[in-house]
């Protein structure tokens, strides 16, 4: 076995879709995994819908979001709706013996199919099976269907993003989305390791608005302990002044700086070279700054704006004030620092051009992981599946395509 | 028996990266969080407990350190560093978040300690990773949020751009930490080969803005910040509304990805005499971005803005619950914008058991707290111990894990070790 790759010889069968399923299987085909995704032309993906597309030309084929989740995995054309198809499905479990199934539908899809946790134990006792929907199982919203953003304004996200005398605003894309698959793989691989000690499977239940309050844990807490119900607090935080984001030279160039002690505030007056303003004493202590917020964002802007954002971030890093520029995504092509860490990857597309992709989330210092295979059309390895790994025959193949329970685009 | 239950942490993080190592608290391992004698400067992190800012009363830290252990060392002595040395011989995994190239120049980085434990695993986690010209730059969450693509794309264009009042960038690093761990923690377990993880928040903060890089290259244009809106080239529609008692999103597009839901929004629509004759016969198949995309910009907006027009009217009359309630009811992509108390009162959230009780003594009571990050079946995460008190198993973790006699132990306090 290939042991350069933390899951080399990994199995796993995949029927999630979208972004955040999508999202927590690419972790694993990016180390070694052998990741099976079964989509069908007649209920292709959703984001096979989504803009952007290559070239501007919209197709099932060419959107970036289908491609940039499932990067390195294997397409397999199943149409579930067809009569057999659910059979064929079992008959690669049983033949193929994959480690892990993985699902994001809404709770009834697997069970309506007979492919819920219960029935694929009975193929195969030990399997690890793994089911991520907005709400969770159980409970009266169990079968609420929704996109990142909804569990994102579920969470309390929006909520907490904007300026206090305005309503939320969003926080950028379907946020929710990003932040569960992380914990997701996390307990997909704690479930593996306790496999392998105990030869024991098991079904893995989490919920997409949940994962997401975790991470605003103290926030709860303070609700519950003080009663508070925290707000919008535009960019001002309430330990660190100044905390803010500054205008640049230039349009819609900004800069962002977060001063946390005085020897940072002092740092930041040497940036400045010192103006006469800053050396007021009221601005010396962080209850001073705070006090008088408005004033030094207003002197700081005046600063700020005849100036680059990128000339502006190094020499303020250079004096040890934390400072960063509101990347826009043509900046990050062109970030030095992050193209000295080979962090996106341009792949090429099966239609034709070139599909960036994010890098890995993480880099592994002896097994680095890799993006290397653009997925794009639905059901592309259908026969290598079927045939290789699966072990049907030609003519299975054929008589299944010609009755449409197998589809590629 | 927990998954993790038989490998041991020793947790150097700060602030929210503390979070990954806690994801592995949950799932069993036995995380020892490594404080400076005198506390850890994550203790200083707002809320408090009665808003009390004591070291022992930080909320931000009781919610990132909930079932760990919890030990002071001095680094900065040569008998710290001894001591560490000894803890990390006898571990599975460090974690940590000083300026890359520190831990070595104090000879306890990866390489060092990996020759004494060949199968460890040393997860680093920092602003912008071990390698590039940005690693030795500092951060806070909004530096994160900024070079991580997340914070120029939200906000109104009338002013800067905004963050979340919530330091997510290292919550969300913490969490990239804890995947990466595992991953090097399954390689170890199968090979006895360890290795160190670099996680960048920078580069956690970009997997949130994930859909946005690709446009320049695919389009010829970058995107900005809208609001309230969301946008597809310029297929751009709102996302955000105000109802009765606050606020709620939608997802307003049709399409496989969303027919059923505008189907049942116009018959809501239709109940409450809203809805036009153009919305009720519109085929909704054939609404979805790309087919808008296709329409040309001036049609394809016209034609969201009629949907928009009804919509707002439609949210007005009702109130967060009643929106809700219908979602789940008739299957509209719509949900609330939810705040901590409506959270305390969600239905679901009481109906799976989110919320869990864990004892403070020192504080002469219970507090609630989110539960299971996820549910495993067959081994459930349940939470073992408050978060550590400063130096709270120091006697634990020394004398009875490493064995130090009575009279070790009380010279190495005398000295400032630990």
């Amino acid at each position: 076995m290939d042991t350069s790759k933390p899951f080399s010889g990994l199995k796993v069968l995949d029927f999630m879709w979208a972004v955040v399923g999508p999202m927590t299987s690419r972790y694993l085909a990016e180390h070694g995994a052998t990741v099976v995704k079964i989509e069908s032309v007649h209920h292709p993906d959703a984001v096979r819908m989504t803009p952007p597309f290559l070239g501007r030309q919209a197709g099932i084929n060419r959107a970036h979001l289908i491609a940039e989740v499932n990067a390195n995995k294997l397409a397999l054309g199943i149409n579930m709706s067809r009569p057999g198809a659910v059979e064929l499905v079992k008959r690669i479990i049983t033949t193929w013996q994959p480690d892990l199934v993985c699902e994001n539908f809404t709770p009834r899809a697997m069970k309506n199919w007979g492919l819920d946790y219960p029935a694929v134990r009975q193929l195969k006792p030990d399997i690890i099976y793994y089911s991520s929907c907005q709400l969770g199982r159980g409970g009266p919203r169990s079968n609420f269907a929704g996109y990142g953003h909804l569990a994102s304004a579920l969470a309390g996200y929006f909520h907490l993003t904007g300026w206090p005398d305005r309503g939320p605003v969003l926080a950028y894309g379907a946020l929710s989305d990003f932040l569960s698959p992380a914990v997701g793989v996390s307990a997909i691989l704690a479930a593996l390791i306790h496999r392998k000690f105990t030869s024991e499977g098991q079904h893995i239940d989490q919920s997409q608005m949940e994962v997401p309050i975790h991470y605003l844990a103290p926030m709860m807490l303070d609700y519950y302990v003080n009663g508070r119900v925290q707000g919008r607090a535009g960019n001002r935080d309430s330990s660190f002044a100044p905390h803010g984001v500054f205008p640049c030279q230039g349009d819609d160039r900004w800069i962002a700086i977060a001063v946390t002690s005085n020897e940072e505030w002092q740092a930041l007056r040497r940036a400045m070279r010192d103006p006469s303003w800053a050396k007021d004493t009221r601005f010396s202590t962080i209850m001073g700054r705070k006090q008088h917020e408005d004033e030094i964002e207003d002197r700081i802007s005046h600063w700020t704006q005849s100036q680059t954002a990128e000339d502006l971030m190094a020499k303020l890093q250079g004096t040890g004030v934390r400072a960063g520029v509101p990347l826009s995504c043509a900046d990050m092509h062109n970030h030095p620092h992050l193209k000295e860490r080979n962090f996106f990857r341009y792949l090429e597309h099966p239609e034709g051009g070139i599909m960036p992709h994010l890098g890995l989330r993480f880099v592994l210092s002896k097994t680095p992981g890799t993006v290397e295979r653009c997925y794009a059309r639905v059901g592309a390895d259908t026969e290598h599946v079927l045939k290789n790994m699966a072990g049907l025959q030609d003519s299975e193949i054929g008589e299944m395509a010609a009755e449409g329970i197998l589809e590629w685009s | 028996m927990l998954p993790l239950e038989r490998f041991r942490v020793l947790d150097l993080t700060e602030g929210g990266y503390n979070l990954g190592a806690k994801v592995l608290a949950d799932m069993g391992a036995d995380v020892i969080r490594i404080e400076p004698p005198g506390g850890s400067p994550t203790r200083l992190t707002p809320p408090f407990y009665h808003d009390d800012p004591q070291p022992e009363k930080s909320l931000f830290w009781f919610a990132f350190n909930l079932n760990k252990r919890g030990v002071t060392l001095n680094l900065d002595i040569p008998e710290g560093r001894g001591l560490f040395q000894s803890l990390a011989s006898k571990a599975n995994i460090v974690m940590e978040s000083y300026k890359p190239g520190h831990l070595e120049a104090m000879g306890i980085g990866y390489k060092q300690l990996s020759r004494q434990n060949p199968g460890l695993v040393v997860t680093s986690v920092t602003p912008f990773g071990q390698t590039g010209r940005f690693s030795q730059f500092q951060a806070t969450d909004i530096v994160s949020w900024a070079e991580g693509g997340m914070l120029y794309l939200s906000g109104d264009q009338d002013r800067p751009p905004v963050r979340i009042s919530f330091p997510v960038s290292e919550v969300v690093a913490g969490s990239q930490a804890a995947a990466g761990t595992m991953h090097a923690l399954w390689h170890s377990i199968n090979t006895g080969e360890g290795q160190q993880v670099d996680v960048s928040a920078q580069e956690a903060v970009l997997w949130l803005s994930l859909m946005e890089p690709p446009y320049p290259a695919l389009t010829g244009y970058s995107l900005r910040r809208e609001g309230i809106h969301r946008g597809f080239d310029f297929v751009t529609w709102r996302q955000l509304y105000p109802c009765k008692d606050g606020h709620v999103s939608i997802y307003l597009m049709g399409g496989p990805a969303g027919a059923f839901s505008m189907r049942a929004l116009v018959k809501w629509m239709d109940e409450e005499g809203l809805a036009t004759q153009d919305l009720l016969e519109k085929k909704w198949e054939e609404w979805s971005p790309s087919d808008l995309f296709r329409m040309g910009e001036e049609k394809a907006l016209e034609e969201i803005r009629q949907v928009e027009e009804v919509t707002e009217r439609l949210f007005a009359l009702h109130t967060k619950e009643e929106i809700f309630d219908r979602a789940v009811r008739e299957r509209i992509l719509m949900a609330p914008c939810y705040d901590a108390a409506d959270l305390a009162g969600e239905i679901q959230l009481q109906a799976r058991d989110f919320w869990k009780e864990v004892e403070h003594p020192e504080l002469g009571g219970n507090i609630l707290y989110p539960g299971p990050l996820v549910k495993l079946s067959g081994t459930p995460i349940v939470f073992r111990r408050r978060a550590p008190l400063i130096g709270e198993h120091n006697r634990e973790v020394y004398c009875e894990g490493l064995g130090l006699s009575p009279q070790e132990y009380s010279n190495l306090g005398s000295i400032g070790a630990i």
